[in-house]
This record gives structure tokens, C-alpha cells and sequence, in this order.
């Protein structure tokens, strides 16, 4: 089995089930498998494709197996979008790997269950291309998404809107976009501006936070306390698009909320801080992921996990033994 | 395969479009036949592609290899050098360049406009659209003159163009507003403020552009003051850009003055930064032709094969 492995013959590859409340996401689905089950053990969690429309029977015509949860968490190779849990963790097998979104250095508490359990791990935010791009990644739709349901939220007529964004990045990009397509007027706020946002904040309808704060930063510096939500007229939005693990974010009232709960209000102003946005349009998300996964997953199986690829090396962290 | 790297021969067009590093493994495989002087402009030796494994030589020859690879699109003479069922990759924007294609017809070249090659998702794998915004963004401050920082950045747009500009406005500290498709119908209320104006709307080419209404009239400049700044990142043709006083304009002459305000709208903005362009070009395009050349052209990558359009055999361009 092992020497399989260090071959790169066949590997055992599990797709596991999300499993966060009101998530329909399924990082594969069958048509980015079938090349790869062709050469290789893959089986999939039962129900894993449900919440988009994809029953175990089309995973089984491309090759894949639907199996127990017990049984995929044993494969040599798991992949998924989100973070496995602890329970999911003591089915593993030791020197096993995940392959998932992890983000741990803002999570230090994940990253010390993958030390428990010995599980070594590829970030998939972590794969670049030459540029330094991420090569799996929905970042310009979770801003889209985001500002959408800010809309949402607000109640008013978007075209009367006035949007402040944080940040220029690829996320902010996709909130400046659906922001503009909605026609409403939309401010982009610089670094300097960041940082008085005192003055900013009068006159905004929806704040947008879209930073990437730097982990140096998370805690330790503020931009928007709660005191200043005075500035913002009764109903205002506050959308936090890096919803970052709680304590993180650089708005002072903003906490990470679910997909079934989106929002909540504190002194009048409506926050929406989803971990997860992209869960917003479970469809779409799952192809674009499986679409950026499937070839990279192709390479990895193909080669072994002792001859990844060095984008993906970079981005693979190994348990002690 | 035979491989011709073409040289950019536009006046003051600096690029080349591959670089010794991303041939050297194409040239482990394939005669590679780069034109004289083609990386001068960025300071690459001949000798540099020669050691690489790349063959140096006149332009006839590159022009008479399987598959041709340039930037800009070829000139009418350079199409008679090639030979019957090439290939020729370039940037070719065939739908506005009629002439163009006539040309490469009659030549029967095959031909794979860069620009049309794209990922699954629909992006386009060789471009430098972003890098075109923070150009132009970057260039309009040097022609703005003052503090960026205290500058009112005006963008009309939202397409990736208008990214470029948003994010170096915002990296050099100025204010940014971007404007959406109403906005641009009351111009007259956006202008006073505003130091540097971007047009970066993409709009699809127009033939009855004379009855159109443009977005910032000649009377509007009046309302900017004087010294202030329009970027036009789309450097539409003639008429038919948002704001009534622009025109195209060229690397020898990048910008001119009219009422007080500064106007510039250069013809391939990319041009304006050869070094960096180069390489990014260079890193898109390298893996594309090596594909390409190692399998040939029926099983050639999905994204190059569906950018190919077999003028040799009358297909026609949609």
C-alpha cells in the first residue's frame, strides 16, 4: 500500500461531504473525476453532491465510489472546500493527507489538530501560478455575492445607495463591480482613509470591509469601533467580506456568522459577516472549484504525494512523524 | 516544429514576445528561429537566445517557419513572407481589422488571435489588462504633476481595465470614486472636482457612432480645472471614445493639451512598460507554444484550439 504510494501508482483519494449548517457545496463533481478514476481508487461521501442537484449515481457512472464517511475519511488523499473537524480528524489515519481551504495561520487552532492527529495538509489557497496568483480561488465572487446580499439587507433602492468599500483587492473588485451594475455610487477607500474612518463613515448606506488584514494587524488594530456606528443612519449595512475567525476583523462589532443566519444588528446597524460567502451560490461555486481542483488534483495523484508539483509543494505542510 | 519569434517593428515598440528563459525548453524540441535584434528593446542579446538553443536569423526566415509568434499584429508585407497553412499567433483583433484578415486569407495563414485564447472559465490567458489600468492610472499622475495623495480619481467603468486604475489610485493614497453606467449620462454633475478623469469603459464597436451623444461633451470640459487630466484606458478609435475631445494617441506623442486639460489615450498601453510586460507576456505565451508544438495542431490544449480560426480553409471570423 505505502510502497503504491511513494510509486505514485494509485492512490486512494476521498472526497468528503461539507458539513456546515445550510452548506451545499461539493468541492468535485463527477466530470472532473473521470479521468482521474480511471487510474486511480476514488471514492466520494454519500450525499456529498445533494445539495447541488448530484446523486451518487452520476458519481458512480464517472468510476467514483460512494462510500461511508468512515471510509473516506481512511484514504490516503481527503479533499474538500472547508476545514474538517476534530471528529472527522480521529478517523483519519496517520500520515494521511487533507487537501482543503485551511487559512491556518489565522487558525491556530486547526493547525494544532492536524499536529495532534499527524495529518499532513495542502492549503488550497495556497497553490499559485507563476505570477503568484491563487489558482483556486472565488474571491471575486464572494465580493459579488457579498454586495448582493447587502442589498438585500439594506432594503433601500440600490441606485440610492452610497457604498464605501475597504480595500482594492480582488475581493473588494467584486463588490465595486456588483455595486456599480446595481447603480449605486460607489467610493473606494484608501489605506489612509482606512485608518479615519470617523470621517468617513457619515453618509455611507453599506460599509463594505474587504481588506486583507494583515495577520500582524488582526486584533491589535481597529479601524471602525463600535462608538462610531453612531455615524451610520438606522438600517445601515456593514458587510464583512473576509469574515475572519472571531476577533480578527478590523470592525470591532463584526463576528463571523453562518449561511443560515446571515446577518444581525448591533446599535441599529445590520451586520453581515458570513464565513463562507461563496456558499451563497453552492452551483456555480462547486463547478469553478471542481473546474480549478480537478487538473491539479490529476497532477498530484499521478505523480504521488512524493513528487508534487512546486506550486503545490508550497503550499503543502508536512506532520511531524 | 519550426518556431518564428517575430520582432515588434512599430515605431518605439520595445517588446518581444518570448525571452531565452521560457524558450530554452521549447528549443530542446523544436528549431526555434528568432528575428535579429528582436529583444534589443529590452535589452536581450541575440547571442542570449542563442544560448538558449534559439537560432538567430533574418526576418524571411522567421516569417517562413510552421508556426509564426509575435505581439502585434503582423504588417501586409510581413503576411507575403508566410507560407501556405501557417500558423500566425498574434494579438489580431480581427473584428475591427477587416483589412487584416482579407491579408491573412489570401495568404492562407491559420491564424490564433491571442487575445481569444481562454480558460474554462472564460478568462483570457494572454493579457495584461490589468497591467494596461495601473499604466495609464500611473501615467496620467505623471501628467497630473502634483501630490497623488490629493488627488480626486474619478473611473468610469468596472470592467478589469478600471481594476488596474482603482488599485494604483488607491496605492498612491488618492481618492477614488468609481462611476457607474448612469453616472456617465450626467457627467456634467461628476466633472467639477475631479483632477483625473479615466474612461474605462468598454463599449462594443459602434458603426452609426455619429448620432451618438458623448458622455463628456467638449463644452464639459469647462468644469475641470485647468491642468487636470483624462485617461482614456481604452484608446478607442476615432469618435468613438466617451469623451468628444480624445483621439487616439501614440508612444511618440503620448498626451496633448486641449482647453487646459491634459488628454491621453495611447494605443496599446502595455507598450509604455516593455520590461515587465515582456515577462508577463513571455511567461503566458511560452507554455501555450509548447503545448502547442509538442502536439501539433489537431490535439493542441483546448483553450489554443479553440482560438484557432482556419482562414486557409474560409472559416469565417464571428
Amino acid at each position: 500500500m505505502i510502497f503504491n504510494i511513494l510509486k505514485g501508482n494509485s492512490l486512494k483519494i476521498g472526497i468528503a461531504a461539507e458539513r456546515r449548517p445550510a452548506e451545499k457545496r461539493v468541492v468535485l463533481l463527477p466530470q472532473q473525476l473521470r479521468r482521474l478514476a480511471g487510474r486511480h481508487r476514488v471514492m466520494v461521501e454519500k450525499g456529498a453532491g445533494q445539495g447541488i442537484g448530484i446523486d451518487d449515481h452520476a458519481y458512480k457512472a464517472a468510476g467514483v465510489r460512494p462510500v461511508d464517511r468512515e471510509r473516506v475519511y481512511a484514504a490516503d488523499l481527503i479533499v474538500r472546500i472547508t476545514a474538517p473537524n476534530e471528529e472527522e480528524f480521529r478517523l483519519m489515519r496517520p500520515g494521511s493527507t487533507v487537501m482543503c481551504m485551511l487559512h491556518l495561520r489565522a487558525r491556530p487552532r486547526l493547525a494544532a489538530l492536524f499536529r495532534k492527529y499527524r495529518i499532513n495538509s495542502i492549503a488550497l489557497e495556497e497553490i499559485r501560478d507563476v505570477f503568484g496568483e491563487r489558482m483556486v480561488e472565488a474571491l471575486h465572487q464572494t465580493g459579488y455575492l457579498g454586495m448582493n446580499k447587502a442589498f438585500d439587507l439594506w432594503q433601500g433602492d440600490p441606485e440610492k445607495a452610497v457604498v464605501k468599500i475597504m480595500g482594492y483587492g480582488h475581493v473588494a473588485w467584486g463588490a465595486i463591480q456588483a455595486a456599480a451594475r446595481k447603480f449605486a455610487r460607489v467610493i473606494v477607500l484608501n489605506k489612509r482613509e482606512i485608518t479615519q474612518m470617523d470621517k468617513y463613515l457619515s453618509g455611507t448606506d453599506i460599509l463594505v470591509n474587504a481588506l486583507n488584514w494583515p495577520y500582524n494587524l488582526r486584533g491589535r488594530v481597529i479601524l471602525v469601533k463600535r462608538r462610531m456606528l453612531r455615524r451610520l443612519k438606522k438600517g445601515s449595512v456593514i458587510l464583512d467580506l473576509i469574515a475572519n475567525p472571531e476577533g480578527q476583523s478590523p470592525i470591532e462589532t463584526c463576528r463571523p456568522t453562518t449561511l443560515e443566519n446571515i446577518s444581525y444588528e448591533v446599535d441599529g446597524t445590520i451586520h453581515a459577516c458570513c464565513w463562507g460567502w461563496p456558499g451563497l451560490d453552492p452551483v456555480n461555486i462547486s463547478r469553478r472549484y471542481s473546474i480549478q481542483i480537478g487538473p491539479i488534483l490529476k497532477q498530484i495523484a499521478d505523480k504521488g504525494l512524493g513528487k508534487m508539483p512546486a506550486n503545490v509543494r508550497g503550499a503543502y505542510t508536512e506532520a511531524a512523524k | 516544429m519550426k518556431i518564428g519569434v517575430a520582432a515588434e517593428n512599430r515605431p518605439l515598440e520595445k517588446r518581444v514576445i518570448l525571452q531565452p528563459d521560457e524558450l530554452r525548453p521549447i528549443a530542446r524540441r523544436h528549431e526555434v528561429l528568432v528575428e535579429r535584434g528582436a529583444g534589443l528593446g529590452v535589452g536581450i542579446m541575440d547571442w542570449e537566445y542563442e544560448v538558449a538553443g534559439c537560432k538567430v536569423v533574418p526576418r524571411d526566415k522567421v516569417y517562413a517557419a510552421n508556426l509564426v509568434v509575435r505581439i502585434k499584429e503582423p504588417k501586409p508585407g510581413e503576411i507575403k513572407l508566410m507560407r501556405p497553412h501557417c500558423i500566425m499567433m498574434s494579438m489580431m483583433h480581427l473584428r475591427c481589422e477587416p483589412e487584416l484578415e482579407a491579408n491573412l486569407r489570401r495568404q492562407k495563414v491559420i491564424a490564433i488571435p491571442l487575445e481569444n485564447i481562454k480558460d474554462p472559465f472564460g478568462k483570457r490567458l494572454v493579457e495584461a489588462v490589468l497591467e494596461s489600468g495601473r499604466i495609464g492610472m500611473e501615467y496620467g499622475f505623471k501628467l497630473w504633476g502634483k501630490d497623488p495623495a490629493r488627488a480626486m480619481v474619478k473611473i468610469m467603468g468596472y470592467g478589469n481595465m478600471s481594476r488596474g486604475a482603482i488599485q494604483a489610485a488607491a496605492r498612491k493614497l488618492a481618492r477614488v470614486e468609481v462611476l457607474n453606467r448612469k453616472q456617465f449620462l450626467q457627467m456634467e454633475r461628476h466633472l467639477p472636482g475631479t483632477d483625473i478623469l479615466v474612461d474605462a469603459v468598454n463599449r462594443p464597436f459602434r458603426r452609426d457612432v455619429e448620432k451618438e451623444q458623448p458622455f463628456v461633451t467638449r463644452k464639459m470640459l469647462e468644469l475641470l480645472r485647468r491642468g487636470s487630466v483624462i485617461v482614456d484606458l481604452v484608446s478607442n478609435p476615432e469618435r468613438h471614445a466617451p469623451v468628444e475631445t480624445m483621439r487616439p494617441t501614440f508612444l511618440s506623442e503620448p498626451f496633448y493639451v486641449l482647453g487646459g486639460i491634459y488628454h491621453t489615450s495611447l494605443w496599446g498601453w502595455p507598450a509604455m512598460d516593455p520590461i515587465n510586460i515582456s515577462r508577463r507576456y513571455s511567461m503566458q505565451v511560452a507554455p501555450l507554444v509548447k503545448a502547442f508544438a509538442d502536439r501539433g495542431l489537431n490535439d493542441a490544449p483546448g483553450p489554443v484550439k479553440k482560438a484557432v480560426i482556419r482562414l486557409d480553409k474560409g472559416e469565417k471570423v464571428v
